[in-house]
């Protein structure tokens, strides 16, 4: 049995080991660095019409600083004839979270990392597996991806202004004194390899 | 083979394009300043100083009890006035819009305040027909800026550029909380009459009236047409003022100033009491006078203590016995009853009618009552803290009961 996509299956799972690569840059410096960071990310959407599929993505971005998890919504369509390899574009959106990286809070002052939201286009193709109702796919795209790194002077010492989950809207939250934010925009070539089923 | 074309050309693809994507990093600095702003004096002379409807208070300064009214003045904007009958349930009446005002006192019906360099008299005997009366011009005048001739003032600023640091636009800034304006901002948070920590303070006809260096004397003996004396120069980090038996005793942050007001036109310096770096409000009864020390802020010695200092011979101040308190702010003498504002640690009575053993008679201890000012007013104890503007029954003071608080949109940060 093959694997085919709308006709046969009502809901789909990806999942995509990759890399990311892009040139890192400072902050003070036109100086680039080339960085190649670990990727995963996992799909599971329901058919929405033919060949279309929408669902919810979720995924692992090991950047030099930071370890991202992006939580958002995704598309996949395919385009092909039913039997052998698909063209398989797909879209993957939402905000990275920072729930790995640690909070450090003193006296004085707090340091956090906060992300941000993603897109993720990519185009790629699929290739049925022989037996059983898989297949493998092989794509490439575009990541961009925010993160931030925040270091924050209480304005009372002893003080523990709150910090948001996600991200701070304020330029400066209550309770701080200054506020130095570092965004860092990752613009990556992804190369994903993964499975359908 | 076409599958195996079609990955190479990815892979191919791919390499080429890996590195091609560069990052792009930014940075913001975001830091809360105070601004300098150029005022015209005549610009502020020119501002209508009517009553508006009452307004809900931001960031409540010093406090003035006078008859059945509760004046709060929000610093460098105005006066608040409200109707203090049932201390259980002040009504907020009015507004008196006074730029630049950080105190007040009233004397027969008439409200003094300061608006930035000139000194205004109102006439509040019809409290629903707050009318300005006289303004001296150009008394304050250590807010001129010489070179310019304007008033420089400051105003609490968030400013953001690419990179920390403090000059922005050609401008200069300061941190807040290194500016003396800021700093007597923060201190004037909660002055007022019966508080220790006030500026402006009434006594036998006169109106005395502190800066950071400098005294001011007043003659209001014809309450609405006060009349500017003379500057006396008192040496830097004059803090408070507090009358007592026809003495002032003006509390800076090196110690304590005694000067003999019998002869009010012309206060005479009896004695300084110095003692080491701190901010200290000052409260006095006939023979001893209550100083408070604290850490914090501009008051950087880590000291925190209650001195009892003996004032009988007023040229000859000397301290009777000190207390380890844990940070002492305002405090309040209500004939043998001592209130203590601990700041962030609560608020704390005592019967100083021993003052050897202030120690051993600590009344009561509420830690929940943060607070940085208070004063024994004939109604209620007012206490100034993060919870806003609130009144206590004190009738017993080993058992203070809540009776209201007004709240503010700014609370008082307590440290």
């Amino acid at each position: 049995m093959q694997f085919a996509t709308a006709q046969e299956k009502a809901t789909l799972t990806q999942l995509e080991l990759g890399l990311l690569g892009g040139k890192s840059k400072t902050l003070w410096s036109e100086e680039t660095k080339n960085r190649l960071n670990f990727s995963f990310s996992a799909f599971h959407g329901k058919a929405i019409k033919p060949n279309h599929y929408l669902g919810f993505n979720l995924g692992f971005d090991a950047y030099p600083e930071v370890s991202l998890i992006p939580i958002g919504l995704g598309w996949r369509g395919f385009l092909g004839d039913d039997v052998g390899p698909k063209w398989m574009g797909g879209l993957n959106a939402g905000f990275g979270t920072t729930f790995l990286e640690k909070r450090v809070r003193t006296e004085w002052s707090s340091t956090w990392t906060e992300g941000g939201v993603y897109l993720h286009p990519f185009l790629g193709v699929t290739l049925p597996a022989k037996k059983g109702n898989w297949a493998l796919t092989s794509s490439i795209g575009f990541k961009w991806q925010p993160s931030s790194y925040l270091e924050g002077t209480h304005s009372q010492s002893e003080s523990r202004p709150k910090i948001h989950p996600f991200w701070t809207r304020a330029a400066l939250p209550e309770g701080f004194n200054s506020l130095n934010k570092v965004t860092t925009h990752f613009q990556s070539l992804s190369f994903q390899v993964g499975i359908l089923f | 083979m076409k599958l195996f074309h079609l990955h190479i050309a990815l892979l191919l693809l791919a390499s080429t394009l890996l590195f091609s994507c560069t990052d792009e990093v930014n940075s913001t600095y975001t830091f809360r300043t105070m601004m300098p702003v150029y005022l015209e004096m005549k610009d502020v002379r020119a501002k209508s100083l009517a009553p508006i409807p009452a307004q809900e208070i931001e960031d409540p300064g010093k406090i003035y009890i006078y008859k059945d009214y509760l004046l709060i003045n929000e610093p460098s904007k105005g006066i608040h006035i409200y109707d203090n009958k049932n201390p259980a349930n002040p009504i907020n009446l009015s507004f008196i819009p006074i730029e630049g005002n950080v105190d007040l006192a009233i004397n027969s019906n008439i409200l003094y305040a300061d608006n930035y360099v000139d000194l205004l008299a109102f006439d509040i005997s019809n409290i629903q027909n707050i009318r300005l009366v006289k303004r001296v011009e150009d008394v304050f005048t250590h807010l001129y800026q010489h070179s310019t001739g304007k008033i420089i003032t400051f105003k609490d600023t968030v400013l953001t550029s690419d990179s920390p640091r403090w000059e922005y636009n050609d401008m200069w800034t300061v941190r807040p909380g290194m500016s003396l304006l800021s700093n007597m901002a923060k201190a004037s948070q909660s002055y007022g009459t019966g508080g220790s920590m006030a500026r402006f303070t009434l006594m036998d006809g006169h109106l005395f009236a502190v800066d950071q260096n400098t005294l001011r004397v007043f003659d209001v003996e014809s309450p609405g047409e006060p009349k500017f004396i003379k500057p006396i120069e008192l040496g830097w980090g004059i803090e408070t003022i507090f009358p007592f038996d026809q003495k002032l005793f003006i509390g800076s942050n090196r110690g304590m100033h005694i000067y003999d007001a019998s002869n009010p036109k012309n206060p005479m310096r009896m004695a300084v009491y110095e003692h080491v770096l701190a901010c200290d409000p000052v409260v006095v009864n006939k023979e001893y006078a209550f100083v408070t020390l604290r850490s914090g802020n501009f008051c950087v010695n880590g000291v925190n203590e209650l001195q009892i200092i003996d004032i009988q011979d007023p040229y000859q101040p000397k301290l009777t016995k000190a207390y380890p308190m844990l940070n002492p702010h305002g405090l309040g003498l209500a004939e043998n009853y001592l209130y203590v504002a601990e700041g962030k640690h609560g608020l704390k009575s005592f019967n100083a009618s021993d003052v050897l053993s202030i120690d051993k008679n600590q009344l009561e201890f509420i830690q929940s009552m943060k607070s940085v000012d208070l004063i024994p007013g004939p109604k209620s104890l007012i206490v100034i803290g993060p919870d806003g503007v609130c009144q206590y029954d004190y009738s017993n003071p080993a058992k203070l009961r809540k009776l209201s608080c007004i709240q503010v949109s700014n609370p008082i940060e307590v440290s």
